[in-house]
C-alpha cells in the first residue's frame, strides 16, 4: 500500500471499472484480489453494514453494498450479483456490484477533485475523464472510510 | 477610475459582479450534470467542457439564500476562471445563474459598504459598489477564496 494514495493511482497501469447502482467507480487493479458470483455469499449478521460475506481459502471478506451516494445498504441488491474481493487492506473487505470491467491507464485522464468540493472523509480521491463521461477514482484503503468496522 | 465588470445575478433579488477577465463563458446549452458523491450540497455537481472538469456552485445554497421555487427553469451555467492563491494556476468553476450576465462599468465613486445582511460573503468578496441601474449593493466576488474556501480555510 503507497503512502501517498494520489502517486498510487497515477502509477497503475489498470483500474477495475466497478459499476453500480448508476456509478462507474474506478479501483487500482492492484488492489483487487478476485471476483466472485454473489451466490457463495453467506449472511454475516455481527457486522454492521455488511450484506453478506465469502470465505476464501482461511481467509473472509466481509462484503458492502453501496448506493449511489456510497452510503451503505444492508443487504444485497437483486442486481448486484459480483463481489469484488479486495486486497491490500486491512480487515480484509468485498464490494457487491453489477458489472466490472478493466480500464487501462491511458484510457483516462486523471483530475483532481475540484477544490471546492473536497470533503477529507470522502472515499472519493480523484475524478477520472474516460471520453466524455466522469468516473470516480478511489482504493480499497480510501473505500474502507465507509465501512464502520473500519 | 472605471473599469469593466460583468454583473451576475445569484437570486431574484441579489446580484454580484466579477472582474471583465474572470468570467471566460456562457454555455448556449445547460450542460449535462454528474453528481459526485461526498461533496458538501452546495458544490455537487459537475461537467465536462473542453476537456475539463468544471465544478458547479450554488451560491444561493452556499449562502444560505432564499430563491424563487421555479427559478431552475431558465437558469444559466457560467464558467469563470481564477488564479488559485498556493499556486496561482488558474483554475475554472461554474455558476449557475439565474440571467445571462450583465456588463457594466464601475467607477471608484460608487464604492459602497458591505450590507448587513452579506456579513457572511466578507471573506468572500473585494469591495462592494452601488449599481447605477438598480441602486442594489454589488459584492465583487473574490473567486479565488469562493472556490477555494471551506468554512474560512483554504483548502487544497
Amino acid at each position: 500500500m503507497s503512502a501517498n494514495p494520489l502517486q498510487a493511482i497515477e502509477s497503475s497501469e489498470y483500474f477495475a471499472n466497478v459499476t453500480f447502482a448508476g456509478l462507474q467507480l474506478l479501483i487500482p487493479q492492484n488492489d483487487i484480489y478476485s471476483l466472485e458470483p454473489t451466490v457463495d455469499m453467506t449472511p454475516c449478521p455481527d457486522v454492521i453494514g455488511t450484506a453478506g460475506q465469502l470465505q476464501q481459502g482461511n481467509e473472509m471478506w466481509s462484503l458492502y453494498a453501496l448506493s449511489s451516494d456510497l452510503s451503505l445498504f444492508d443487504s444485497c441488491p437483486d442486481s448486484y450479483r459480483i463481489a469484488v474481493l479486495l486486497k491490500n487492506v486491512k480487515p480484509l473487505y468485498g464490494l457487491l456490484c453489477e458489472q466490472i470491467d478493466s480500464l487501462a491507464r491511458n484510457q483516462i485522464s486523471i483530475h483532481p477533485i475540484p477544490t471546492a468540493m473536497r470533503n477529507p472523509t470522502s472515499p472519493l480521491l480523484a475524478l477520472a475523464l474516460y471520453g466524455e463521461e466522469i468516473r470516480y477514482i478511489s482504493s480499497a484503503s480510501a473505500l474502507s472510510r465507509l465501512f464502520p468496522y473500519y | 477610475m472605471t473599469v469593466p465588470a460583468w454583473i451576475i445575478s445569484i437570486t431574484d433579488t441579489l446580484s454580484a459582479a466579477v472582474g471583465e477577465f474572470e468570467l471566460i463563458h456562457v454555455l448556449p446549452d445547460y450542460p449535462e450534470l454528474t453528481t459526485v458523491p461526498k461533496t458538501p450540497p452546495y458544490c455537487r455537481q459537475v461537467f465536462v467542457w473542453q476537456n475539463k472538469i468544471i465544478p458547479v456552485m450554488n451560491l444561493a445554497e452556499r449562502f444560505g439564500l432564499e430563491t424563487n421555487a421555479a427559478g431552475n427553469d431558465h437558469s444559466v451555467m457560467t464558467i469563470f476562471a481564477y488564479r488559485t492563491e498556493k499556486t496561482a494556476l488558474p483554475e475554472y468553476a461554474a455558476l449557475c445563474l439565474n440571467a445571462t450576465p450583465r456588463r457594466s462599468e464601475v467607477n471608484d465613486t460608487q464604492a459602497c459598504s458591505l450590507p448587513a445582511e452579506l456579513s457572511s460573503w466578507t471573506n468572500y468578496v473585494r469591495c462592494c459598489f452601488q449599481d447605477t441601474e438598480s441602486q442594489q449593493a454589488i459584492p465583487i466576488l473574490k473567486l479565488e477564496h469562493l472556490f477555494a474556501y471551506q468554512n474560512g480555510v483554504v483548502v487544497g
